[in-house]
């Protein structure tokens, strides 16, 4: 029992760290049918970003808000700058932000060098605590806190503000919204500089865990690829459900099968995806 | 004519001494990870190298000095055509470094077939030295995989009294070798290994491996290294292991590379391995003082790699007047020195397969101040690969693998 709990909880809260990537990844999708790539670089330099100024001001709050912030102006410049410029051809949309993480990756080795670095969390969230036989970290509690929260509201913008009227319009059909007044290109750019924050929330809550070193900015783009696959691009119901199912078939398949942990996770994406090409939520 | 024979004075004192000497520049060709995950023990193992160049002012054994670098990516195939690169078009006569050991592993056949005298200088592999050692290596650092792990079995079991213990260990050769030397030794003399886990390299989060460790075993036996050992030790302690259940493990878990990154959840904890930088002796702490001056941070295991396989090599060709040209001389000068003090580590030499013979340490991670240590607080003299079992049966066996020992007491 204690066992399943104790698998069931982490399976959560990496699965609500997972919804950070692929909520992001899933918008920019949406407004702009753009795959981004270089979605894990702002997991990675978000992390890296999130060490360095915690060691510097030892405020767990600064680094969150200097990672998310700095991600938001990459987001709005690579979007600006570059990938508004290509229209909707998915070639070399998905060549350049290729481009863009072999080069934000090579950037932050050079940087920081290829030591992993672990960022140390604030003493109130270090420890755990017991539920009956159960031991929860209170470091994953506050991240599934976290990333619950941030699910809801996000659910709230979308579905009951103006805002995300607008966002709605603009992902059913860009050029009627266009025509209907809505800023759909100012609002492509919010979307994806927001996504691109809350990859780099992602990698400052996931570094205390999970670390943050060279490659880490591929490894979590393939989970969050599986997320949004699974649930289906463009759907934030789906991005969490998807989110939910990764985190805990990835804890369970590792505990069960751990020879067979890939198969587990990344098998019943391919079923998914030979049953229903656009995800569980997905829209046909 | 006299500013003349001011401007040879000048060009004799700015030119390096090599120039001056009879014999032309000896080139060392070094092959290892200098860009990705591997690139912070590369650069630690390169330093070593570079750091005995300084100190000997570029002369070893009345020849100039020269270390061609080139980085393997930690791949083999690159490493090969590295060092084919090497020996064929920069015609290197000596090669070391080696990290990866299926890189060393590849290299095997072209370094017989060129006679290419090869220090190993990390390459932990254990057939590297036993079952499929190359005619023309020798491996002078780290030794084989499971030679800190036998030792650390037998002390477990009469020292610490362990009795039961689940291990979990990288799904690699490095993984699969160190707890199977463990597991032997351990088994030979009554302990039980009741589970035997393997996480996939790179695995992001253990809690499902630490979910399934039995709460009653008498400790972890843990061979989870490199970057991914940061975020094992955190989750150990997260999930509330810490202070229940003590790890054990190689010291590349807590090694100087990492250990600046790691915190209170680290302390304690027992790992074995053939060096720490906190090793009190006259040779160790002057290597700590010279590379800490120049590097400005503390050796690894790795730098004094690099500076005991550069510091074989000089005295090899001390022996032979410089001279390389004279393969199997050459190798026999290797085979046969016995560095007693002047290695960081302790004193050294190589067994009948050219593999070290070193001291293992057992060392407690401890706060010194503001920072972590290795303190060694139990010595294992002249280790060899085959730690008490005569060599010959120890190689009539398998090489140790994810099922050699199998797991007989597995629950």
């Amino acid at each position: 029992m204690t066992f399943w709990a104790t698998l069931s909880i982490n399976g959560i809260a990496f699965g609500m760290l997972l919804f950070l990537l692929g909520s992001g990844l899933s918008l920019i999708f949406g407004v702009m049918r753009i795959v981004n790539l270089a979605h894990g670089s702002y997991y990675l330099l978000g992390a890296y970003l999130g060490v360095a100024i915690m060691r510097a001001t030892g405020s767990f709050g600064l680094a969150i808000l200097g990672a998310m912030g700095s991600m938001f102006v990459l987001g709005t410049l690579m979007q600006r700058g570059f990938l508004m410029r290509l229209g909707t051809n998915v070639l070399p949309q998905v060549l350049l932000t290729m481009g863009f993480l072999l080069i934000l990756a090579d950037l932050s080795l050079w940087i920081w060098g290829g030591n992993p670095q672990i960022l140390p969390i604030p003493p109130a969230l270090h420890g755990s605590f017991a539920v009956g036989e159960v031991i929860v970290p209170v470091y994953r509690g506050f991240v599934t806190a976290i990333g619950g929260g941030l699910a809801l509201a996000l659910w709230l913008v979308l579905e009951r503000t103006r805002l995300g009227a607008q966002v709605r319009a603009a992902v059913d059909d860009p050029e009627i919204a266009q025509a209907m007044g809505i800023n759909v290109p100012a609002l492509a750019t919010v979307m994806f500089a927001l996504g691109a924050a809350l990859a780099g929330l992602g990698g400052v809550l996931g570094s205390p865990f999970l670390g943050v070193y060279p490659g880490a900015d591929l490894d979590v783009l393939t989970l969050a690829f599986a997320v949004v696959i699974i649930g289906g691009l463009g759907s934030l119901p789906g991005t969490l459900a998807g989110s939910l199912f990764v985190g805990l078939a990835d804890n369970l398949g590792k505990a069960l099968l751990p020879e067979l942990s890939y198969v587990t996770l990344f098998a019943p994406m391919a079923l998914i995806l030979a049953v229903r090409p656009r995800g569980l939520f997905g829209r046909t | 004519m006299r500013w003349l024979v001011v401007l040879g004075t000048i060009l004799a004192l700015a030119l390096p001494p090599a120039y001056g000497a009879g014999m032309p520049l000896l080139k060392v060709g070094f092959i290892g990870p200098l860009t990705g995950v591997f690139a912070p023990t590369g650069r630690d193992l390169l330093d070593g190298i570079n750091l005995y160049m300084e100190q000997t002012r570029q002369r070893w054994g009345e020849r100039g000095v020269v270390v061609i670098v080139e980085d393997d990516t930690f791949s083999p195939a690159v490493a090969l055509t590295k060092v084919r690169k090497l020996v064929e078009s920069d015609r290197v006569e000596l090669l070391t470094g080696f990290i990866n050991s299926a890189a060393a592993y590849a290299m095997r056949e072209y370094i017989d077939s060129k006679s290419a005298p090869t220090v190993i200088a990390v390459a932990g592999g254990d057939d590297l030295t036993q079952r499929l050692r190359a005619k023309f290596s020798v491996r002078t650092g780290w030794g084989a995989s499971s030679q800190t792990a036998q030792p650390l079995g037998d002390y477990a079991y009469r020292v610490l009294s362990y009795r039961r213990v689940a291990t979990i260990a990288d799904d690699f050769a490095f993984g699969h070798e160190w707890v199977g030397g463990f597991q032997r030794m351990f088994e030979d003399i009554g302990g039980r290994v009741v589970q035997k886990q393997w996480a996939p390299l790179g695995t992001a989060d253990f809690t499902p491996f630490l979910a399934r460790i039995p709460r009653d075993v008498d400790a972890v036996v843990a061979a989870v290294v490199g970057p991914i050992a940061l975020r094992f030790i955190r989750q150990y302690a997260d999930l509330g292991l810490r202070g229940r259940i003590p790890i054990i493990g190689p010291g590349h878990m807590t090694d100087e590379i990492n250990l600046p990154q790691m915190g209170e959840e680290t302390v304690g904890m027992l790992t074995v391995l053939h060096y720490s930088a906190a090793l009190q002796t006259p040779a160790n702490r002057k290597f700590v003082e010279a590379h800490t001056r120049r590097f400005n941070r503390l050796p690894s295991a790795y730098s004094e790699a690099g500076y005991t396989a550069a510091l074989w090599m000089d005295r090899a060709l001390q022996r032979t007047g410089g001279r390389v040209t004279d393969k199997d001389a050459f190798m026999k000068a290797m085979a046969a020195l016995v560095i007693a003090a002047d290695a960081p580590r302790g004193p050294v030499r190589l067994d009948a397969l050219g593999n070290v013979v070193q001291n293992v340490y057992l060392r407690r991670v401890d706060r010194t101040g503001t920072t972590l240590q290795n303190t060694v607080i139990h010595t294992f003299p002249t280790v060899s690969q085959f730690w008490t079992v005569d060599p010959e049966v120890f190689l009539r066996g398998p090489v140790y693998s994810r099922d050699n020992p199998r797991c007989r007491f597995c629950e």
